[in-house]
């Protein structure tokens, strides 16, 4: 497979993200002219109360206005029923406040055109040397559990579970865009591709402090959800 | 169990299925979700009407006395009702979640083309 045949989307999900929005995709649009590729956007303006969807609009950024604010999953589902109408290969989860980074794209895409894995998460953790920012100390415990329990129920060892830089091929498109869990989506979706005996790989990348705007997982909620995320995972059934 | 309270539980039964039977008539009330209140009514009818049945299971299931057990049982029905309700909220969530996406997504296509 060559990479210009190859059809890919960048989901961007954005939720009151004026100050960011326009940034991040100059940065893929300064990618894709400098490296002569092609990576299409979708952004998902989740019924954000800002100017996010004015800017995309005046910008001529392809954007889907949520008619209502749905949340995370279900903002992020909307991208990958778009990417299964349209026939895409390949679909990236790409956070829209500057946190990830497009140079790493190649790299969790390759595995998918190598057909080593149908999904690969871009992870903080795999090469410690890569990253810059690694999260606070409490969430990178947090992280850790949902590791852990990962590993029990499913034997395999997922270091970044709530990494939300993520790239799915075609069966991980059309999974997604069937059943895509409205809370917690990351950990969740992961053991459910896992479930489905498809393959995932990490990869290691950088990530960025956030610019602007604020992370969806407040502090007082972070104990409500690691009780929600073990619970959901352990009592998770393979099979489809 | 006091007179008082079997009477009162016999009229409260009562009403409760005369609000039933009008919503029902009204249309506001699907059959499919009637069922249950009307099952519930008619346990609180009986309860009032025959009180030597269920007091046998006072003592069995260690109430002190058959009035406590009456509300045990309503609060179990209650507790049922509730989670009836949250099952079909959940339900709802995840039709609307579909009916925002396919609407939206059909915008975004509709506003392409214009």
């Amino acid at each position: 497979m060559k990479n210009q045949k190859v059809k890919i989307l960048l989901i961007i999900p954005a939720y009151n993200e004026e100050e960011n929005i326009l940034n991040t995709y100059k940065t893929i649009e300064d990618y894709n002219k400098k490296n002569k590729i092609n990576y299409d956007v979708i952004v998902i303006n989740d019924g954000s109360l800002d100017n996010t969807s004015r800017i995309c609009h005046e910008n001529n950024i392809s954007v889907i206005d949520l008619i209502r604010n749905l949340g995370i999953g279900g903002a992020v589902q909307t991208g990958y029923k778009y990417a299964l109408e349209h026939n895409y290969d390949i679909a990236i989860q790409f956070d829209g406040d500057g946190q990830h980074d497009v140079n790493y794209v190649k790299d969790i895409i390759k595995p998918i055109l190598e057909k080593k894995a149908n999904m690969v998460i871009g992870s903080r953790f795999i090469d410690n040397t890569k990253s810059d920012f690694k999260s606070t100390k409490a969430r990178r415990i947090g992280i850790n559990i949902i590791s852990k329990i990962i590993k029990l129920k499913t034997k395999i060892k997922i270091y970044d579970t709530t990494s939300g830089f993520r790239a799915g091929d075609k069966e991980i498109i059309k999974q997604f865009a069937l059943t895509y869990p409205t809370e917690y989506p990351e950990p969740i979706s992961t053991v459910e591709v896992i479930n489905h005996n498809r393959k995932i790989k990490e990869v290691p990348v950088n990530m960025k402090e956030r610019i602007g705007g604020k992370s969806s997982i407040n502090s007082w909620k972070k104990a409500y959800y690691m009780i929600n995320v073990i619970l959901s995972i352990l009592l998770m059934r393979k099979g489809k | 169990m006091s007179t008082h309270l079997k009477i009162f539980l016999i009229i409260f039964s009562l009403f409760l299925m005369g609000i039933l039977l009008t919503l029902i008539s009204k249309r506001k009330l699907p059959i499919k979700y009637s069922l249950f209140w009307f099952f519930s009514s008619l346990l609180i009818f009986l309860v009032g009407l025959f009180p030597n049945f269920i007091e046998i299971f006072t003592s069995f299931i260690g109430f002190q006395t058959t009035s406590n057990l009456v509300i045990g049982i309503i609060l179990g029905i209650v507790l049922f009702i509730t989670l009836l309700l949250t099952l079909i909220i959940s339900e709802q969530k995840q039709r609307i979640k579909l009916l925002v996406q396919e609407v939206s997504l059909l915008k975004e296509k509709i506003n392409r083309k214009e």
